[in-house]
């Protein structure tokens, strides 16, 4: 059970990391908001908090903002990535585990979505001794889009993955 | 894991529920709200754009600037307006006062900007 457990959190990681670093290599979509992502890997934390659960899904974000950081050669990244990453993903587990007879997919990965992009300009207000409130809406703006693609996305992916790849 | 749940979602036929409308509508509320507040917030100098010409004047003090040959920028009370254009459009004093932060004033025909700046450079010129 627990080989089976850590090959499926090693796969997610794998997944999520392979996303940030092809997102990486993509242009600004969203050439609105300056730095606005996709969040593609919150795809893969997302699916992780469905089919295998929420400890396994911080295990899943932890590793990938942790191998991002090296592999994308910013370890001050972390600085942005894991404040960011938990606050999302604990408000995607309270939707999750509280309110999944009323939200969808979708609606979760709004949220996560809102909540990442907030605590990011939080953070960066932090670091550079700056108000950067103005980038608020900017950012609420590209969350939105963000967390739409991503959430109908994950819905997809929950709905159609074989249930072998997480079931036992 | 929890089997039930992943269950129900799969089974799932539309990728939206009845609460994904109001965090939605909760995210553009909040988007909304807080684009009138950058817009409303009072500017505390006025930046003047022409050529190599780079000034800024606060906007807390009375001041006067004539840029050459083309037109006068006054500040007052909080306020900054063109007067005494020497063009045939004058659209630069038709544009009427400015206070807010990012509002600004142009005048095409001869390359003057005059631009409205907050307590941080920085965030006022965020999505630029």
């Amino acid at each position: 059970m627990q080989t089976k457990r850590i090959t499926r959190i090693a796969l997610f990681t794998a997944v999520a990391l392979l996303l940030h670093l092809v997102e990486s290599m993509l242009p600004p979509l969203m050439p609105f908001a300056p730095g606005a992502k996709l969040g593609l890997s919150n795809l893969a934390t997302l699916t992780a908090l469905v089919l295998l659960g929420p400890i396994d899904a911080f295990a899943v974000l932890l590793l990938r903002c942790l191998l991002g950081a090296v592999f994308g050669g910013n370890p001050a990244a972390l600085l942005y990535s894991v404040p960011a990453g938990v606050l999302s993903l604990a408000a995607q587990i309270l939707l999750y585990t509280f309110a999944l007879r009323f939200v969808s997919l979708t609606g979760i990965s709004l949220l996560g979505a809102a909540v990442h992009n907030v605590t990011q300009v939080v953070v960066a207000s932090l670091t550079v001794h700056t108000n950067l409130a103005a980038m608020l809406p900017l950012m609420l703006a590209a969350s939105l889009a963000a967390g739409l693609f991503v959430g109908l996305t994950a819905w997809l992916t929950v709905k159609y993955l074989p249930k072998r790849v997480y079931a036992t | 894991m929890n089997a039930r749940k992943v269950d129900a979602l799969r089974a799932q036929k539309c990728p939206f529920r009845i609460a994904d409308a109001a965090v939605l509508i909760a995210i553009v509320l909040l988007t909304v709200v807080l684009l009138g507040t950058l817009e409303g917030e009072a500017g505390n100098g006025v930046e003047i754009v022409h050529g190599n010409e780079h000034i800024v004047l606060p906007l807390d003090q009375n001041a006067q600037y004539s840029v050459d040959g083309c037109l006068t920028v006054i500040v007052r009370d909080g306020k900054a307006w063109v007067q005494d254009a020497r063009c045939k459009n004058r659209i630069c004093e038709k544009t009427g006062k400015i206070g807010r932060v990012g509002e600004s004033i142009v005048c095409a025909q001869n390359g003057v900007a005059i631009t409205v700046t907050g307590k941080s450079s920085l965030a006022g010129t965020v999505g630029k």
